[in-house]
């Protein structure tokens, strides 16, 4: 059985989900939930945002969004990066 | 009460109160009555508006002449006894006290020998009857270099006034080398043809005749002129006690660091890379590197992203695994390798199936070696000790300057090997914390604005503008509460982890250009306030009311009240004066307790390093310290906000 994966959009300050310029996830794994954010890599590597967004944090406003919107905002990430570099 | 008053309780005599009425003497006088009556009975005549003598040059060019302590200059005019106008040959101290009670120092050499310690006074010089006045008239020749000090003191006119006098005498701390110098012990040489030898040692640095003062205007003019305020004064170098204020912080200490590859790079980070590969010993020390009021730096989310912020974490990791004795967590911590994974090219984009526990699979960024040769993807190399870690960081700093790594290494010494050497300029490269020498300009030169929007200026100390003056402002008028305590020690984000926090903000949001990034650290100015329960609610309304007044601009706000892990309000604001972000916190007493109490706590479960298993013990561990916070009335009505889209 997968685990189960939660995504957030990570929107600054003026920004909306849709706007997000960076996406994190959590994935709740057999001995626990591991956060991750995805890098310009188009990596996961573990981060502490949706932590740190839980205890308050006020510089990055983080939306729950689905499966199917972290995938097109992937998805728009991959074009743009790859079209700048 | 018969007899004769005594004189200290005759009423003061007004022309007393001018110092320089003892001074009044006529050489010429002076001498005859020296040769007939030791002592006068009265001033000597002064001229009619100050009291000062009619002609004083004489008296001054023979106080120039007088270097104590130099050969053929050991003789003295001594005018003091002869003018004063007490009964004694001398004034007391306690004399001194009655005549001046509000204070004044007299020239050293018109110090009473008495006040000075009695073995000062080479015993087997002094006379029977004690000291011998010198006359005038046997002195040393005047050297062409006296007539600049005799200018000088007639420019200064070498009259003691009541505004030039230093305090009363009691009042002063007693200069810590008030004991003679070697100079003042060095013998006088006999020399009859000098005149009379002048007894008294005389203290230089206590009370400098006009003729030791500086040019005035001068540094040392200022200076001394500070020395003269009363202790306790704002500008006085002296505390009331007596102890001697720090100095002012020095313009070096103030300086930034230089940017980019300039910069000798950061040795300091080294090290805390190191010390958190190298064991408890060097946990220890890099426990000492943890500031230990840097208690806002962990609310806003210290730990950052990945590799971003290792060289912080290896530090946190072993402060606060020492302090919550958790040596499971620290071995694992430090003994995790680490991968750099910033600029490396990925492997694509990622599938759900390639999610990695910390700590376990190899794409997991909770651990850096600091030692991992560049280019290996193997193990890390083995922990060195502390002092080949030293050794090795010498070396590095004698390859940017251009040396061999090893020139310089003596015999039996740890010679570093040239991998060493590598893998430590690596370690130490800005790319390590993953920022490019530009984003590290970019970081510096964005902490620069942030220090100037803070208000606090090259000398660290506040004027009447910037964000922490207005913050203390709004503070002070508070009915309730205020800026909580220790709150403001550290208002400003130390620079370390500044860059630690705009290289999590880099990693986290890949679609943003740093340049615009550098601006959002929101809490690279921060502050906190703390009420009691009963006044949380309004005091908190009123901060914001106050701070909107200030002409300052809410962006977001939290309540996380109903957290069960983090108790208070956290807000965003901008500065529009210098269009940046600062946070400003909002607690209770006892909610503020529970966050400096769990900061530690807070470290590691935010640390990506961490285990889940142990990070889900530890907010559990959280949840139990913040129900000593219970919310306090009405803090549901201050809902969250969030800034409109501009």
């Amino acid at each position: 059985m997968p685990a189960e994966i939660q995504y957030y959009a990570i929107a600054m300050p003026g920004r909306t989900a849709a706007t997000a310029a960076g996406l994190a996830r959590r994935t709740f794994a057999a001995d626990g939930p591991v956060d991750q954010t995805l890098r310009r890599d188009l990596t996961w590597q573990p981060d502490s945002a949706i932590v740190e967004w839980e205890y308050g944090d006020v510089g990055a406003e983080l939306v729950k969004v689905g499966e199917a919107e972290a995938e097109q905002l992937i998805a728009t990430f991959r074009a743009r990066w790859e079209e700048r570099a | 009460m018969s007899g004769s008053t005594p004189r200290w309780d005759q009423p003061p005599d007004p022309r007393e109160s001018t110092v320089d009425l003892p001074r009044v003497v006529d050489p010429q006088q002076s001498s005859l009555q020296q040769a007939s009556s030791p002592q006068p009975s009265s001033p000597q005549p002064s001229s009619p508006q100050h009291g000062r003598p009619a002609t004083p040059g004489p008296e001054r060019a023979d106080r120039a002449r007088f270097r104590p302590g130099e050969p053929g200059t050991a003789a003295r005019p001594a005018t003091f006894p002869a003018a004063l106008p007490v009964a004694g040959p001398y004034l007391t101290a306690a004399d001194l006290r009655a005549r001046y009670p509000h204070g004044l120092r007299l020239p050293a050499e018109r110090l009473p020998a008495e006040r000075l310690p009695a073995e000062r006074l080479p015993a087997d010089d002094v006379p029977p009857g004690g000291p011998q006045e010198p006359e005038l008239g046997h002195l040393a020749p005047l050297p062409a270099v006296e007539q600049a000090r005799d200018d000088d003191a007639r420019r200064d006119d070498g009259l003691l006034s009541l505004d030039r006098a230093p305090g009363p005498l009691h009042d002063r701390p007693v200069p810590q080398d008030y004991a003679p110098s070697p100079q003042e012990d060095r013998p006088v040489p006999q020399d009859d043809s000098a005149g009379p030898r002048d007894y008294r040692p005389v203290p230089q640095d206590y009370a400098p005749s006009p003729q030791d003062r500086p040019v005035a205007g001068s540094l040392g003019d200022l200076l001394r002129r500070l020395e003269l305020l009363p202790a306790g004064h704002p500008s006085s170098p002296y505390e009331d006690d007596g102890s001697r204020k720090p100095g002012p912080p020095r313009l070096r200490h103030l300086e930034l660091p230089l940017s980019g590859d300039e910069r000798d790079t950061d040795a300091r980070s080294w090290r805390t890379g190191a010390a958190g590969t190298v064991g408890a010993q060097s946990r220890e020390s890099a426990t000492a590197v943890l500031p230990a009021a840097d208690w806002l730096a962990s609310s806003a989310g210290l730990a950052g992203a990945g590799s971003a912020t290792d060289n912080g974490s290896a530090t946190r990791n072993g402060s606060a695994a020492e302090n919550n004795s958790l040596p499971g967590l620290a071995a694992t911590a430090d003994l995790a390798p680490r991968r750099d994974v910033i600029g490396q090219p990925g492997p694509g984009p990622a599938e759900p199936d390639q999610v990695s526990t910390a700590g376990g699979a190899a794409d997991s960024a909770t651990a850096l070696s600091r030692r991992m040769v560049p280019g290996s993807d193997g193990p890390p190399a083995d922990p060195a000790p502390a002092e080949d870690a030293t050794a090795a960081e010498d070396a590095t700093a004698a390859v940017r300057n251009g040396r061999a790594a090893t020139t310089d290494a003596a015999p039996g010494d740890a010679e570093p090997t040239l991998a060493r050497v590598l893998a430590v300029a690596d370690a130490a490269e800005p790319r390590a914390r993953g920022l490019t020498a530009e984003q590290e300009r970019l970081a510096d030169s964005a902490l620069t604005r942030f220090r100037t929007a803070e208000g606090r200026n090259v000398f660290g100390s506040y004027g009447a503008s910037g964000i922490t003056p207005a913050i203390l402002r709004v503070a002070a008028q508070l009915p309730a509460g205020g800026l909580a305590r220790g709150s403001d020690q550290n208002t400003l984000k130390e620079a370390e982890r500044f860059r630690e926090k705009f290289a999590s903000l880099i990693a986290r949001n890949p679609d943003l250009p740093a340049e615009q990034l550098v601006t959002r650290v929101c809490d690279a100015v921060r502050y906190a306030f703390t009420f009691e329960p009963t006044d949380y609610t309004d005091g908190t309304w009123l901060v914001h009311r106050r701070l909107k007044a200030q002409g300052f601009e809410l962006e977001v706000r939290r309540n996380r009240w109903d957290s069960p892990e983090y108790k208070g309000i956290r807000t965003q604001w901008r500065d529009p004066a210098h269009d940046l972000p600062f946070e400003v916190q909002f607690h209770t007493t006892a909610s503020w307790d529970v966050l400096r109490r769990t900061h530690e706590t807070y470290l590691m479960i935010t640390d990506p390093a961490t285990p889940p298993a142990e990070r889900a013990r530890l907010r559990a561990r959280q949840v139990a310290a913040s129900t000593a916070a219970p919310a306090p009335p009405r803090c549901a009505e201050i809902s969250d906000f969030r800034m409109a889209l501009r």
